[in-house]
């Protein structure tokens, strides 16, 4: 069984989860097939020759540099019509979006207008025989993370989004070199609606920091407001100490408004995957544990010993984890 | 300024029971208004409050029983809603239930200037379903609403404040125009009280099917679906955990440890 048609990446420009895909692609691609990135900007906004470098050693065999005066910023409905300009001239087999905000904007606008079928969230991909052809499997958590489901597509393009740092970033390194074409995407009668005024950075946002983290140590129901102060506190004496530790949060401390909400892991909040996990006070969920379970060592720490998280960890300690974490900090 | 609602009643993912076959129990299973469906509904009647006129549909697919979070909608202060529901939608993936939503508002709702959805369902959690019924629809989207920030009603146009990864995106769309809404502040939302159930008791919700809004049936439910669950298990557990009882030297044990591994 042959597939020539390609597999195309959508590239969030410098984002780690497109290379993650690149290589994602590379894994699943079959003999004749391309991995074809695809890259956004506008006229003046070129893309370096270092930063295709990086695509090509991440997977890429191809890069459709995809040129218009009006995506210099993102704008869902210019990004789409013109993807899907490109991909009704391709037609690939399967596309690749990362499960970012703007991914998550722009993948069902894409599948919509095409008429085929999007699979989000995606923890796995496989190509299988189905009905004497190999289709993309995607399987993903539902029902808040309870039941996994893999899902298959009987239309192509077989779509799919993926999260960040879930399919761990692999050991790149392939060709620096390969082929790098422009597309010019005819855009003129696209009425967009929507006008970008201006981005405000929020610092408080520590996305980046459980992006980057070593160590995360996460609170639960089972600290109060103060055990959150020291779970920062014992957070501050680590990175002083230079180990790189970020504070993570499960839905419910969220939701009681004992953390905010972009500390927030599991299926509505981030996936992380960290060298270690320690859970304070954390039940385990199942929708917590399906956005920390790539994480290296789990550590958990509870007062109720049927807590499910200690179905899920490496290592487990019955006791007060407030009171523990105090402990912590004097150290 | 008319809006439309679209929310969706959901199994509580926190009261999820397991047959001895892995399959999950739906019978008895609770049922709730989708969280973000709840800042939905909020954002519509803010939008309400600052116009000078207009009403509110809330819009729903589902069995008979999803009239229950039609009657919450009401009882919360949407003025008008709709319940789809056919045998024929069952089994629908994202694109049919956004054909059908999308088909229901042409025909039923098609003077709306406003379309508002949750930003997930928490069942599903795919967050397509609203760009889709943009799409469909032709409409421009904003998706990840934290907030409304102005409303100007003879330029026809809103602005919003985007959520990002990292910041926010002030962004301004023109109307008609779908907006997905992010989870807002618990207590901006308010809770019906009995009164408005009373109020709502009687309200005249009408039902409809594929045949009522003209969809094709070829574009409902499992026909109209390119994607199916092709297997569905329980998540495995990959680890072996080893308990320690530790006693009075845990803050001890646990520092030891995360160094230990730390540096392995």
């Amino acid at each position: 069984m042959s597939i020539t048609c390609d597999i195309f990446v959508y590239v969030q420009k410098y984002t780690s989860v497109a290379l993650e895909l690149l290589g994602e692609a590379r894994r699943l691609a079959q003999q004749d097939q391309k991995v074809c990135a695809l890259v956004f900007g506008g006229v003046a906004d070129r893309i370096s020759e270092e930063y295709s470098k990086e695509l090509f050693r991440a997977g890429a065999d191809k890069i459709y540099d995809i040129i218009n005066e009006k995506l210099d910023v993102y704008n869902c409905q210019y990004c789409s019509e013109a993807a899907v300009q490109l991909i009704e001239r391709e037609n690939p087999y399967i596309i690749l979006i990362g499960a970012t905000h703007q991914g998550r904007d722009l993948a069902p606008r894409i599948s919509t207008r095409l008429n085929t079928g999007l699979t989000a969230d995606c923890t796995k991909l496989e190509l299988i025989e189905y009905k004497d052809e190999l289709r993309l499997a995607a399987t993903r958590p539902t029902f808040g993370g309870q039941l996994m489901a893999t899902i298959l597509c009987k239309t192509n393009p077989q779509m799919a989004t993926v999260r960040e740092n879930v399919l761990r970033k692999l050991e790149y390194n392939y060709s620096e070199e390969g082929k790098a074409e422009e597309f010019r995407p005819n855009l003129d009668n696209v009425v967009s609606g929507t006008t970008f005024i201006e981005f405000i950075e929020d610092t408080a946002k520590n996305a980046d920091e459980l992006e980057g983290a070593k160590i995360i140590l996460a609170g639960g129901k089972g600290l109060n407001k103060e055990g959150f102060e020291k779970l920062e506190e014992l957070a501050k004496k680590f990175n002083d100490r230079g180990l790189q530790t970020a504070v993570g949060a499960s839905r419910k401390a969220v939701d009681s408004e004992m953390a905010s909400q972009c500390c927030q892991v599991g299926q509505t909040g981030k996936t992380v995957a960290p060298k270690i996990y320690v859970a304070f006070g954390i039940s385990g969920a199942v929708q917590h544990l399906s956005g920390m379970q790539n994480s290296d060592f789990v550590i958990a720490v509870n007062s109720d010993p049927d807590a499910p998280i200690f179905k899920y960890c490496d290592v487990g300690v019955v006791g007060d984890a407030g009171a523990i974490l105090a402990q912590m900090c004097e150290m | 300024m008319n809006i439309t609602v679209c929310i969706k009643q959901v199994p509580d993912t926190d009261d999820i029971r397991w047959s001895k076959e892995n399959n999950i129990i739906r019978e008895g299973m609770m049922s709730i208004l989708n969280p973000y469906d709840d800042f939905a509904i909020q954002a519509a009647l803010d939008v309400k409050k600052l116009c000078s006129e207009g009403e509110i549909t809330a819009v729903t697919m589902g069995p008979l029983q999803a009239k229950e979070v039609l009657v919450y909608a009401l009882a919360r202060g949407c003025d008008e809603a709709v319940l789809l529901t056919d045998k024929k939608f069952a089994g629908s993936d994202t694109l049919a239930t956004s054909k059908t939503l999308a088909q229901c508002i042409k025909t039923k709702t098609p003077r709306f200037d406003l379309i508002i959805c949750g930003q997930f369902a928490i069942d599903g959690d795919t967050a397509q379903t609203g760009p889709s019924i943009a799409n469909h629809l032709n409409l421009p989207q904003v998706t990840f609403v934290k907030e409304i920030l102005n409303i100007d009603e003879a330029a026809r146009k809103i602005v919003v404040k985007q959520e990002l990864e990292n910041g926010y995106n002030i962004v301004e769309a023109a109307l008609p125009c779908l907006i997905c809404m992010n989870r807002g502040e618990q207590e901006a939302i308010y809770l019906p009280r009995i009164n408005d159930y009373v109020r709502v008791a009687n309200a005249f919700i009408p039902v409809y099917g594929a045949k009522d809004i003209e969809l094709d049936e070829n574009c409902a439910g499992i026909k109209g679906s390119p994607t199916f669950v092709w297997r569905a298990f329980k998540p495995e557990i990959k680890r072996e955990p080893v308990m320690v009882n530790c006693d009075n030297h845990c803050a001890q044990f646990l520092t030891d440890k995360i160094m230990e591994v730390y540096n392995s």
